[in-house]
């Protein structure tokens, strides 16, 4: 009978030392390299590790970040939690359509506004105003992943930024800012349109 | 480790694009026709003109919202944005068949206006000003034809409005007409998607009720102030669900009034003739009258029509001026047209076109 105890209690054990095992080493996973971040370990070792996620970018390449952070933000990944599909043991969620550069620069937003969502409004925005400070190329891939993981705020945040980007440009400008380098107007459609706005063109 | 995706160019494919346009006010949507082929098809689309004006709608004030009014010197409408600055006002073509004649604007709703021709025989014409598509609506036929045959197309009293039914998306053009001391008031209501005129039951009202102004339309209720004996006396409601007309009471007596939309909700301008001379506003928020914490000096003699960011537009003599809280003048733009009601209207622009019309954007249709 003690001897079942003692199985017992080295079993219950056993989770936590797995844990503290990984947390010091650097092991593969799925054939990529699990980058552990410090404050992890170190909670790790008390006991009471914040709960992460992992997300894989188009390149392989692996980010984890804090479940919470993600959860309130994304849609598609609070989705994915709730109905189970996530083990936090084992799995990543595999982001292809978006490239690790984007998905460092989406994280960032997400940690910073839970974070921070208590900071005046006009900190936010000076805050928001510089993340978004990026080249059109770069704000193509943050539209796109925003929309694939359905952030609603960083969605409108965008979505305000081109409008006012393309208010009040003439027409070259536009079709600049939206890479369109075909718009499929005949010649003739093309100087009736000019003729009948001028100040556009 | 760069993919090939960058030697291509990046183009955002079009549900995205969608919902960037959505929010751009209408004159830049018009423009961005010309972008690309696509984005034309996209813009003219119904679907997406439906999307823009709810998005716009559901916003605390609906920034597409303008002063229009009908030019007294030359043939057309001006259009002026009162949020930003008054003198940015730009000009919009009126339809071809009526521009030689008189006009004045009955009601507007959803980006549609109401004119009506100073002409015998001619209709009424609904008119979205923005894409330029109209259709006419000719007068109910009156059964058996009464002794004032001859009056439609004349200045006696005729009023009406336009409004739209949201329960069957459909828009109705409500028309009335009478004479204070003489004949009883007769209403008629015509509705867009049934081509057909219907009569309104009026019997419970007081008698010798007549309407002067433009009608309001706000949620789904159309408004005008009434007058018996020359005494403006009541407020005209007609609800459109329910097809039925009834009174409102003011929400106090004095000075003359003025029927204005605040913020999206029916208001009365009082200009009291008291010693202060102050305009006062009440507007209605369910069913119930406040009174907004705005009071100006009257001496200024405005017509309010708009209040917005703490400032009051209204009209004076032939300007349209901006007044901020403290009574003190921000700018003021002459216009060529009488400061008179029929003249001028508060509509929003939208690109919406009317149900069953087909090619709305700048087709001109019936003559």
């Amino acid at each position: 009978m003690e001897l079942l105890c003692i199985r017992q209690w080295i079993s219950g054990l056993l989770p936590t030392v797995k844990k503290w095992l990984s947390a010091w080493c650097i092991k593969p996973v799925g054939g990529a390299l699990v980058r552990q971040e410090p404050e992890y370990i170190l909670l790790a070792l008390m006991g009471s590790p914040l709960k992460k996620i992992m997300l894989c970018s188009s390149e392989k390449e692996i980010f984890s970040v804090e479940e919470q952070v993600m959860v309130q933000h994304s849609v598609i990944i609070n989705n994915m939690i709730e109905d189970g599909s996530y083990n936090h043991e084992e799995s990543k969620i595999p982001l292809d359509c978006v490239d690790s550069k984007t998905l460092k620069k989406v994280i960032d937003y997400c940690t910073h506004h839970t974070h921070h969502h208590n900071d005046n409004q006009e900190d936010l925005e000076a805050w928001d105003a510089q993340f978004l400070n990026v080249d059109s190329n770069g704000l193509y891939d943050l539209l796109m992943a925003a929309n694939y993981l359905e952030i609603r705020n960083l969605l409108d945040l965008i979505y305000g930024t081109i409008k006012n980007m393309i208010k009040g440009k003439k027409i070259d400008e536009i079709r600049r800012i939206f890479n369109i380098k075909d718009h499929g107007f005949t010649p003739e459609e093309e100087e009736q349109n000019r003729k009948e706005y001028p100040h556009f063109y | 480790m760069k993919h090939k995706a960058d030697a291509e160019a990046k183009v955002l494919p079009l549900e995205l694009v969608e919902k960037i346009l959505v929010w751009l006010p209408v004159k830049s949507l018009i423009r961005s026709r010309c972008v690309s082929k696509q984005w034309l098809s996209l813009i003219s689309d119904s679907r997406f003109a439906i999307l823009h004006y709810d998005t716009a709608d559901a916003a605390p004030t609906n920034k597409n919202t303008r002063l229009l009014y009908l030019s007294s010197e030359v043939p057309e409408a001006r259009c002026v944005d009162l949020e930003a600055s008054i003198r940015g006002d730009y000009a919009l073509q009126l339809p071809l068949s009526c521009r030689q004649f008189s006009l004045s604007i009955l009601g507007s709703c959803r980006g549609f206006i109401l004119l009506r021709i100073h002409v015998n025989g001619a209709p009424l014409l609904l008119w979205n000003p923005v894409t330029g598509s109209h259709r006419s609506v000719p007068y109910p036929i009156i059964d058996p034809v009464p002794s004032w045959v001859g009056f439609f197309g004349s200045s006696n009293k005729l009023w009406g409005g336009l409004g739209y039914d949201e329960s069957c998306d459909d828009y109705l053009v409500v028309v009335g007409w009478g004479n204070d001391q003489e004949w009883e008031p007769h209403w008629e209501y015509f509705s867009v998607r049934t081509n057909s005129w219907e009569e309104i039951e009026c019997g419970h009202l007081p008698p010798h009720l007549v309407t002067i102004d433009c009608a309001l339309f706000c949620n789904g209720v159309l408004y005008w102030l009434a007058v018996k004996y020359m005494k403006v006396n009541v407020v005209i409601a007609f609800d459109l669900a329910g097809k039925h007309l009834s009174m409102v009471s003011f929400p106090t007596s004095g000075g003359s009034r003025l029927l204005k939309l605040f913020a999206g909700c029916l208001g009365i301008s009082y200009l009291n003739f008291t010693e202060d001379q102050k305009i006062e506003i009440w507007v209605m928020k369910e069913l119930s009258w406040t009174r907004l914490n705005v009071v100006l000096p009257y001496a200024y003699g405005i017509h309010p029509l708009c209040f917005t960011k703490g400032e009051l537009v209204g009209t004076k003599n032939n300007e349209l001026v901006k007044v901020s809280d403290k009574g003190v003048s921000v700018e003021s733009l002459r216009i060529s047209c009488h400061d008179n009601d029929s003249k001028m209207v508060m509509f929003t622009e939208s690109l919406l076109s009317l149900p069953d019309e087909f090619g709305g954007t700048g087709k001109e249709q019936g003559k």
